[in-house]
């Protein structure tokens, strides 16, 4: 039964794809109040941000506390060149693009020969570094007070006023992530960041320079994060070092864990349903990471390649072609 | 001929262990050369100070002409050599044609722009890739396994498969990595054939082996280390009746 | 002044060692950095307190009960949800997210039970201070680093001079090999673990009691703290885990005081990340190399 469902599935991928994006552009139609608009822009941000983690954690199964920071940094860069300087959107969120890719260029050329774990504990340092500098750096980030009154997004002249223009600027920056990101992993880059997961020796010795692979990949993953920061900081008008704790990094980590490692729609799933569950769940609010860290231990004991993981729509089409080839 | 590889003196000392001591070895063009002798004799330090993951604590490893000794793994195999392991290093979870598409790379150049936006140039590429990596499985036999994962193939189809890899990037020199270990009769005679397969197409081989069988019938040089030492170095013929050989391999049966 | 912030520093540092040396032992067993370190120490401050208030007095008995519980948690963190693991044979980065995910649930059970505001802690050492040169040093400073100091002493007999100690080096040279010697290496495992949260407990109590409070960061900035402290001395070398420590200590206590306190906690992560860089296997580890 669920293979069948996986089968079909695989083969019409394309078209659950683009049902699913006409459920997203229709969303505001049917769900029009400002909360649930707000959720929703929420998940889909969310769900750019675990894309971009899962192409480090997942795909090359790098795991990586530094989201918070990438996001953060992208946030900040936004908030300090609208408010002090006045540049119009397209500017800013380039920039954030760029500081966070610097950013991880940095981080990444220091750190990336490290084995698996040393990485974890150091992009989770390394997420704390930057939240103390944004914390105390208070000429250019005002510290603790945060920056306030972040205009809201124009392009062109043209203001995105409502929650609903919002909610459509952040589905489009979704779909092009999702292109993008599905692009490169099913590409020459795509097999050798997933190989970089399986067998690093192994990649090395097809004559593969392995760490300026992954150094690409990390700038891939944090420019995503800087960009999903921009909006971020732009759509909540009001951004401090609070917000973005390794606490954040790890519920990241938790999204990609759930939904599953590898996987465009995992990212998906794990994204949007950690994001809506504690909505769902106001009462419950102060358990919120309580029932994260259980999340974390059961998944990573009992499935740990996350809900999604294993699932490869892409080899299942090819099963299918070898079976409908033997008929 | 040209000279594809020369090893001159190679020396490698762990702390006070002297694994490999003076190695001289040189490979030219289409030959096939073994090299055996008794577990813990130095042939896989060898192949790892040749191929880079080990810098040597004297003596020079040249390639094609140039120096690589002790340069990054990566790079000598850039150069044009093909490696398999000892133990088996495939890519688990990705299908065979993956694994040998994903050792194809380094001859590819599709960039971000490319893949992203589907170009006339990355699209050819790929089925380049695919069409060369269907054509290696085909080799090794194992072109009906081209959607199995790695890690479900049976152990025999798993070796061929980390050859089938070793030959995507066309490599100047190939180096095996004992490919028969734990195989059966049917299985290293189905590998004899095609090692010499590959010689006959034009392939350097150089191969680690501890099956006499295998090795006598594939090689045309043989090298026999032991403790370190190269203490002989001719035809299989030749080697099968040296005395050296023999009493290094005491107890041991010869097939 | 500098003489003020290295007493300041040894004797913070000296707690920093003993938290450092549980990282240490346990990677040295497992190759597992224990996430969850830092979250026992903050429990056992915390549990300390619990039972003194209970009890309405009577510190030390509090404080062995808090040694004993937290052991017990750390026995059971390994035995629930780390072993299972091992017999599964997950990858290695599992158990450290798992860590990380007891680490949580333990930091946050503290929070939803006592609440998140700063708690005082009493300090039933406090003898009065005396002076060295223009330096005030107060009884409990001098208290908390004879007792870390004699805990190091302990450990290092334990690991060197005891049959069990023996054990563990055994384990973490190879493990198979003492599996096939007849060492019962779960059981090893977990009095690892237990020792660790012993000295996470002892760690914690002392500082609370040093600045007689407890607060609910305590886990996470002093988790990464040693840790750094850790790598700095060689992740999985004893000694150089209490060199770490107490080094760390020292370098925050200067740094915050020359160059800037609000950056204080930056300069452990910073350190960490150098060392990282310029010799990961740390001050006193050695070199591995990969086998092909």
């Amino acid at each position: 039964m669920l293979n069948k469902a996986l089968n079909f599935c695989a083969v019409n991928s394309r078209f659950i794809t683009f049902l699913f994006f006409l459920f997203a552009l229709l969303f505001p139609v049917f769900f029009k109040t400002p909360y649930t608009l707000r959720v929703a822009t929420m998940s889909l941000m969310f769900t750019m941000i675990t894309l971009g983690l899962n192409i480090v954690t997942g795909y090359m199964g790098q795991t990586s506390f530094g989201t918070a920071a990438f996001w953060g940094i992208g946030a900040y860069t936004a908030a300090i060149l609208t408010t002090r300087f006045g540049f119009s959107s397209l500017i800013v969120f380039l920039s954030a693009a760029i500081t966070a890719g610097l950013a991880s260029l940095f981080l990444g050329l220091c750190v990336l020969k490290l084995k698996g774990y040393y990485l974890a504990i150091v992009t989770l340092g390394f997420c704390e570094i930057v939240r103390l500098i944004e914390l105390n750096w208070m000429s250019l980030t005002r510290g603790p007070l945060g920056i306030m009154n972040i205009p809201i997004i124009s392009f062109f002249g043209v203001k995105f006023k409502s929650p609903t223009e919002n909610y459509y600027l952040i589905l489009i920056l979704l779909a092009i992530t999702t292109y993008i990101v599905s692009k490169l992993m099913n590409s020459r880059f795509g097999r050798v960041i997933s190989s970089i997961r399986e067998d690093e020796i192994a990649t090395q010795s097809m004559g593969i320079n392995t760490v300026s692979y992954k150094i690409q990949a990390f700038i891939i993953y944090a420019i995503i994060c800087g960009v999903a920061g921009a909006f971020y900081a732009q759509y909540m008008r009001y951004i401090d070092p609070t917000m973005f704790t390794a606490n954040q990094s790890i519920e990241m980590v938790i999204m990609v864990i759930f939904g599953g490692m590898a996987s465009v729609p995992g990212s998906y799933l794990g994204a949007i349903f950690l994001t809506v569950l504690p909505e769902l769940l106001r009462d419950l609010l102060e358990y919120r990471m309580l029932i994260y860290g259980f999340i974390m231990v059961i998944m990573v004991t009992v499935k740990p390649e996350g809900l999604l993981g294993n699932i490869n729509l892409i080899h299942i089409k090819q099963q299918i072609s070898l079976d409908l080839d033997e008929e | 001929m040209t000279l594809i590889l020369k090893v001159s003196s190679v020396t490698q000392k762990f702390g006070g262990l002297v694994a490999l001591n003076e190695i001289n070895l040189e490979i030219k063009e289409g030959e096939i050369i073994g090299i055996i002798g008794p577990n813990g004799a130095g042939k896989t330090t060898l192949f790892n100070v040749i191929t880079g993951y080990y810098k040597p604590t004297f003596g020079t490893v040249t390639l094609l002409g140039e120096d690589v000794t002790g340069k990054a793994p990566y790079y000598i195999a850039s150069l044009g050599f093909g490696r398999t392991f000892q133990n088996i290093r495939l890519f688990s979870k990705m299908t065979s044609l993956e694994n040998v598409m994903t050792a194809r790379t380094i001859r590819t150049n599709s960039n971000f722009i490319d893949i992203i936006f589907q170009t006339q140039k990355n699209k050819k590429e790929e089925a380049h890739t695919k069409e060369y990596a269907e054509y290696l499985l085909n080799i090794l036999n194992i072109y009906n396994y081209r959607y199995t994962l790695a890690s479900n193939l049976p152990y025999g189809s798993q070796r061929k498969l980390e050859i089938a890899r070793a030959l995507a990037i066309e490599p100047k020199l190939l180096l095996l990595d004992e490919p028969a270990a734990g195989m059966n009769e049917k299985e290293t005679d189905e590998l004899t054939e095609i090692t010499n397969k590959l010689s006959g197409l034009g392939y350097t081989i150089l191969l680690i082996e501890h099956d006499m069988k295998f090795v006598m019938n594939t090689c045309k040089k043989i090298s026999v280390l032991n403790y370190g030492q190269q203490i002989a170095f001719g035809t299989p013929n030749q080697i099968r009746s040296n005395t050296d050989v023999i009493e290094a391999y005491l107890g041991k049966e010869e097939e | 002044m500098f003489l003020q912030q290295l007493i300041n520093g040894l004797t913070l540092g000296s707690t920093y060692a003993l938290v450092a040396i549980g990282y240490s032992l346990i990677f040295s067993v497992l190759e597992l950095i224990n996430f969850a370190n830092g979250a026992m120490y903050m429990l056992g401050g915390y549990v300390t307190l619990m039972v003194y208030l209970a009890l309405k007095g009577h510190f030390l008995i509090s404080f062995f009960i808090s040694i004993l519980v937290v052991g017990f948690v750390g026995f059971s963190i390994d035995r629930f949800s780390l072993q299972p693991l091992r017999k599964k044979k997950s990858p290695r980065m599992a158990a450290l997210i798992s860590t990380i995910g007891i680490g949580t649930i333990i930091e946050n059970s503290i929070m939803l039970f006592f609440g998140s505001e700063t708690k005082s802690f009493p300090n039933k050492f406090d003898f009065g201070k005396f002076e060295i040169g223009n330096a005030i040093v107060s009884w409990t400073q001098v208290i908390i680093l004879i007792t870390s100091i004699f805990l190091m002493v302990v450990i290092c007999l334990v690991v060197y001079k005891t049959k069990i100690g023996k054990a563990m080096r055994a384990t973490a040279q190879n493990v198979d090999a003492s599996r096939l010697m007849g060492i019962d290496v779960e059981k090893v495992i977990s009095i690892t673990f237990i020792i660790s949260a012993f000295l996470a407990t002892i760690a914690g109590t002392l500082v609370s009691m040093y600045y007689q409070n407890v607060d609910i960061n305590m886990g996470f900035q002093v988790g990464m703290k040693t840790f750094a402290a850790a790598v700095l001395g060689g992740v999985g070398v004893l000694h150089g885990a209490m060199f770490g420590g107490i080094t760390i200590g020292i370098l925050e206590s200067l740094g915050a005081s020359y160059i800037s306190s609000g950056y204080r906690d930056a300069i452990a992560f910073a350190i960490m990340i150098l060392v990282l860089l310029f010799k990961p296997s740390g001050l006193f580890g050695k070199n591995q190399t990969t086998k092909l």
